[in-house]
């Protein structure tokens, strides 16, 4: 009779000392899988907006645009026609100038973002808070390499886990293309 | 019972081991969190290799892309056509960006191999017609649309003009009128042997009577001495004694002598008697025949075009001479002609054979001159007309009247035949400073020149000389005059319609692929515009090799500077000499700057490739110029001031406007290709007059001609058509229409391969071959687990393998 009345509740507690570790578990390979897609997306990304800012050096040295830094006015009547054409394009999509010469990283900017979010910076910025980047949009950044014609394009950013646990902080990552300019 | 014991016992021992429930939980979820846990490891693995072989073919993907942005400037630039450049290997290139870009995976992939190889070079025809119809789908558009070409209206006219009904239509005219012609040539020849037999049989006759009146004398002499020897005849002595006499044998024998030769031109009279029957009698024969066939010949003609009235006038002229021939025919020849010519020769055979029975005593001396002229007397030809010879000269004096023409109407021929010559003696065909001579090593195949218009130049050759001839024969006088015109007319009319026929067979032989475009409609009309569009306008001709550009802009001037340069502009080449340039091969790296007429005739030589150019120039130019100039009233009021020659002045002017055409072309004076006004008429003479000071290579007296042959006072100046259209156009026209698709494009390849080769001869070898449009890059890779324990292995666990197609 003894024996019975000291085992009551013994259930409820190693439940409540089992469960929370079991649940924590899960949360963490949940986090994982989370960090592994941030990092896919924004690696995706990150390939299509340098391969698209490589083909941005074709069109603008084979049009002489008003835009241009170093000339300033158009070549000729399919210079206008052409350069009237992008006015109308996307400037997350294509750029009139040779921001190659005069490393421009906000087009780098603006190609992610089109790249990531279609051209929404709004969406952008939702989707890194959905993905855990530490302030959003703000928390990336941008920088370009020149080395002759190659040029490598780093985003550096911090990936928060999705559930802070125990205040395990961030994990820095950086993430390079390199591609070559079509010049 | 038993089960029951059993039961018992096992609870027993259960209950003697079970203490407690403390631990339960934890051993429930031990046992269920390690497979729930496994699974979702698992799947968390298995996203992540997902993620892994994603990014893989996505870096795999763009460091082929970023090898590919290593392509040839200069072939972009100079051509539109991107290929990867041959400095650098594909493999190496590609390896340097993959190594730098998968890192991007971190330690989720290892890659074993890699290899890259170039396909698709611009070699294969296929890929190289697809860059040209995109780089031309915009730039030649523009372009046909900035020039303000109506293509719709292009094609209809090309098919009207190129159709050339009325051209067949008006070679079986002349070859009725050559048939009609040949007819009267015969005619001719036939009354000048006419002529020449009645002139023959005149002195026979001339000789018979002479011959009579030798043997009549002889004969009365003969009786005299037979009278005077019966006299001395003793008594009793027969009355042939009277033979033996010497001075009667002395007469005897004279006489005899007298016969023969007597005969003789009486077998000669009736020689020549049978031939001029036979001849009067068979040229009556086909004058009327003649006669009676042009008035069966269509003449239901309305004299719309020049070569119409010039036909209507050549057979009025012909019908107006038979007619006058017979109408002394038909004097000269009775109605039962025949019957006294047989009466004639019978007449002339009977004496012949009683002067064959004369002998010693057929002569008495009871003769006398009226027996002697009964029985010898000469036979008279009674189908034969005394004044046969006085007709005769008067027919020569008519149709001389009929064939001579006035001092103007000489002066226009005059001029003509000189325009038409200074014409022919055009020193221009080429440019002498574009004169390379290329290398068949040098190019990536190698087809036959097309030189099948060479042999139209023959028979131009023949017109001219019958233009010539015919205008010459009017300088003549008499019977000549007559022969020779006629002769000369119908070699002209013959060569005219050889070089018409010429001209037909060359449409369709060399301008073969306008058929096509009919046949298929528009479609191919415009992509074929599009495909020649890019040849035409991005390669020089020998207009713009100097200072012309590509449509992106690339000046022409840098390919001569390839070649070391090229001289100033030196216009040379006789048109009449078109046959003698050869096709010949040479060590020249490229062409100057002659490329659209190599991508026309296709021959190793720069100046071959210009010289057939010209000259298929001037036969399209000539069979577009036809209608303007058959229709134009101008010229046909021009050609009427030539009289009977006005065959001259069609000629000259079908010849030469082509010919000014041409060479204004060359010269970098746009044309219409569809002309209103001609220049060789009052109205285009201010023009012509105008563009000359521009032109080279043409001789000064040109000018000189050109005002004998038209008095620009009478007219207004004039200059209409539809489509003007510089020499690159024409260009671009005969491309279209004489040039395969197959063998145009393999000769822009070897355009390119020369080029480029030039361009790149210090640095490396260029090959087209190895002008790349696409890359084929496969790379082996291991996609590692999460937990790399590298003692369990050295690789990961799945290999996978990408193959990836990249290009322009």
């Amino acid at each position: 009779m003894d024996k019975v009345e000291m085992q009551n509740g013994s259930i409820t507690l190693e439940t409540c000392i089992v469960l929370p570790i079991f649940f924590f578990l899960f949360l963490f390979i949940d986090g994982i899988f989370i960090i592994f897609t941030a990092q896919n997306e924004i690696m995706h990304a990150l390939v299509q907006s340098s391969k698209s800012l490589s083909l941005d050096a074709y069109l603008t040295e084979n049009v002489e645009s008003a835009a241009e830094e170093q000339t300033r006015f158009w070549g000729g009547l399919s210079d206008a026609v052409l350069d009237m054409v992008r006015l109308t394009k996307d400037k997350y999509y294509t750029s009139q100038t040779d921001w190659y010469e005069t490393d421009n990283v906000m087009v780098a900017k603006n190609r992610f973002i089109g790249y990531f979010a279609g051209g929404d910076e709004s969406l952008a910025a939702e989707k890194l808070e959905i993905l855990h980047v530490k302030d959003g949009l703000n928390g990336i950044t941008y920088s370009m390499e020149k080395d002759g014609e190659d040029y490598t394009f780093t985003i550096s950013y911090s990936l928060q886990y999705w559930f802070d646990f125990f205040d395990m902080g961030e994990i820095p990552i950086k993430q390079s293309y390199t591609t070559r300019l079509w010049k | 019972m038993k089960l029951n014991l059993i039961y018992r016992k096992i609870k027993y021992l259960c209950a003697r081991y079970k203490r407690s429930a403390k631990g339960a939980v934890s051993i429930l979820l031990a046992l269920v969190i390690s497979p729930l846990l496994s699974v979702s490891l698992l799947l968390v693995e298995s996203v992540r290799y997902q993620h892994a072989y994603e990014a893989a073919q996505e870096v795999i993907d763009g460091s082929a892309f970023a090898a590919l942005a290593g392509y040839d400037s200069y072939l972009d630039e100079r051509f539109g056509l991107l290929a990867v450049e041959q400095k650098e290997e594909i493999d190496e290139s590609f390896g340097k960006y993959l190594d730098k870009n998968i890192d991007l995976l971190g330690k989720n992939v290892t890659v074993n191999s890699k290899n890259a190889t170039g396909k698709l070079a611009l070699t294969d025809l296929d890929v190289f017609k697809q860059q040209l119809l995109e780089y031309s789908e915009i730039s030649v558009a523009v372009e046909v649309a900035t020039e303000g070409i109506d293509l719709d209206k292009l094609l209809k006219e090309l098919s009207e003009a190129l159709n050339l009904k009325e051209v067949t239509k008006e070679i079986e005219n002349l070859e009725k009128t050559v048939d009609v012609a040949q007819n009267i040539e015969k005619i001719v020849e036939s009354l000048v042997d006419l002529i020449d037999i009645n002139s023959q049989f005149q002195a026979a006759k001339q000789t018979y009577e002479t011959e009579y009146s030798d043997f009549k004398d002889t004969l009365l002499d003969l009786v005299k001495d037979l009278k005077t020897a019966e006299q001395n005849l003793s008594d009793g002595a027969s009355p042939e004694d009277a033979y033996k006499d010497s001075d009667v044998k002395e007469d005897i024998k004279q006489a005899e002598k007298d016969c023969d030769a007597y005969k003789k031109s009486a077998e000669d009279l009736k020689d020549i008697f049978e031939k001029l029957s036979e001849a009067i009698s068979s040229l009556h024969s086909a004058a009327k025949g003649l006669a009676s066939s042009i008035e069966k010949l269509n003449t239901a003609v309305t004299e719309e075009s020049l070569a119409e009235k010039c036909t209507i006038s050549t057979k009025e002229w012909i019908k107006s001479i038979v007619e006058e021939i017979l109408k002394v025919m038909d004097e000269l020849v009775a109605e039962n002609y025949q019957q006294m010519v047989k009466d004639d020769k019978k007449k002339l055979e009977d004496q012949i054979e009683k002067l064959q029975e004369f002998d010693d005593m057929t002569v008495k001396s009871d003769w006398n001159e009226s027996k002697i002229e009964a029985e010898y007397g000469p036979v008279s030809i009674l189908s034969i007309k005394d004044n046969m010879s006085e007709k005769l000269n008067m027919l020569i004096n008519i149709l001389n009247e009929k064939t001579d023409v006035s001092e103007s109407a000489k002066t226009t021929m005059s001029a003509f035949v000189d325009l038409i010559g200074t014409i022919m003696d055009f020193s221009g065909i080429y440019d002498s400073s574009l004169n390379a001579k290329v290398s068949e090593s040098g190019m990536v195949s190698i087809q036959s020149p097309d030189l099948s218009s060479q042999l139209t130049m023959d028979s131009i050759t023949d017109l001219v000389n019958a233009c010539k001839e015919l205008s010459g024969s009017f300088k003549e006088s008499g019977i000549k005059k007559l022969v020779k015109l006629v002769k000369a007319v119908v070699k002209l009319l013959k060569a005219l319609v050889e070089f018409l026929a010429a001209v037909v067979t060359w449409v369709g032989r060399t301008l073969y692929r306008f058929v096509s475009y009919v046949a298929s409609g528009p479609k191919e009309w415009y992509n074929s515009i599009l495909l020649y569009g890019y040849g035409a306008y991005n390669m020089p001709n020998r207009t713009t090799a100097r200072t012309g550009k590509t449509l992106t802009g690339y000046a022409f001037s840098k390919i001569a500077d390839l070649t070391g340069g090229v001289g100033s502009k030196s216009l040379t080449g006789a048109f009449k000499s078109l046959e003698s340039i050869g096709d010949v091969s040479g060590t020249d790296k490229c062409f100057k700057g002659a490329e659209t007429e190599y991508l026309i005739v296709g021959s190793t030589s720069e100046l071959m490739n210009q010289s057939v150019t010209f000259f298929d120039l001037y036969l399209l130019r000539l069979v577009l110029d036809l209608y303007p100039v058959l229709k134009n009233d101008q010229v046909k009021q021009i050609a009427g001031m030539a009289g009977p020659g006005s065959w001259v002045v069609l000629v000259a002017v079908i010849l030469g406007e082509p010919l000014l055409d041409s060479i204004m072309l060359v010269n970098g004076q746009p044309e219409y290709i569809f002309k209103k006004t001609v220049y060789l008429s009052y109205s285009g003479m201010p023009n012509l007059l105008k563009h000359l000071v521009k032109a080279s290579g043409l001789a000064t007296s040109l000018q000189d001609n050109l005002k004998k042959a038209i008095d620009i006072k009478n007219g207004e100046p004039k200059w209409e058509g539809l489509f003007e259209a510089s020499y690159t156009e024409h260009m671009l026209l005969l491309l279209m229409l004489s040039v395969s698709p197959e063998t145009y494009l393999k000769r822009l390849q070897n355009v390119v391969q020369m080029e480029a080769a030039c361009k790149y001869e210090s640095e490396y070898e260029f090959k087209l071959d190895k002008a790349y449009s696409y890359i084929y890059s496969e790379v082996e890779y291991f996609l590692n687990p999460m937990v790399n324990l590298d003692s369990l292995n050295n690789n990961g666990l799945f290999k996978a393998t990408c193959k990836r197609y990249c290009g322009y």
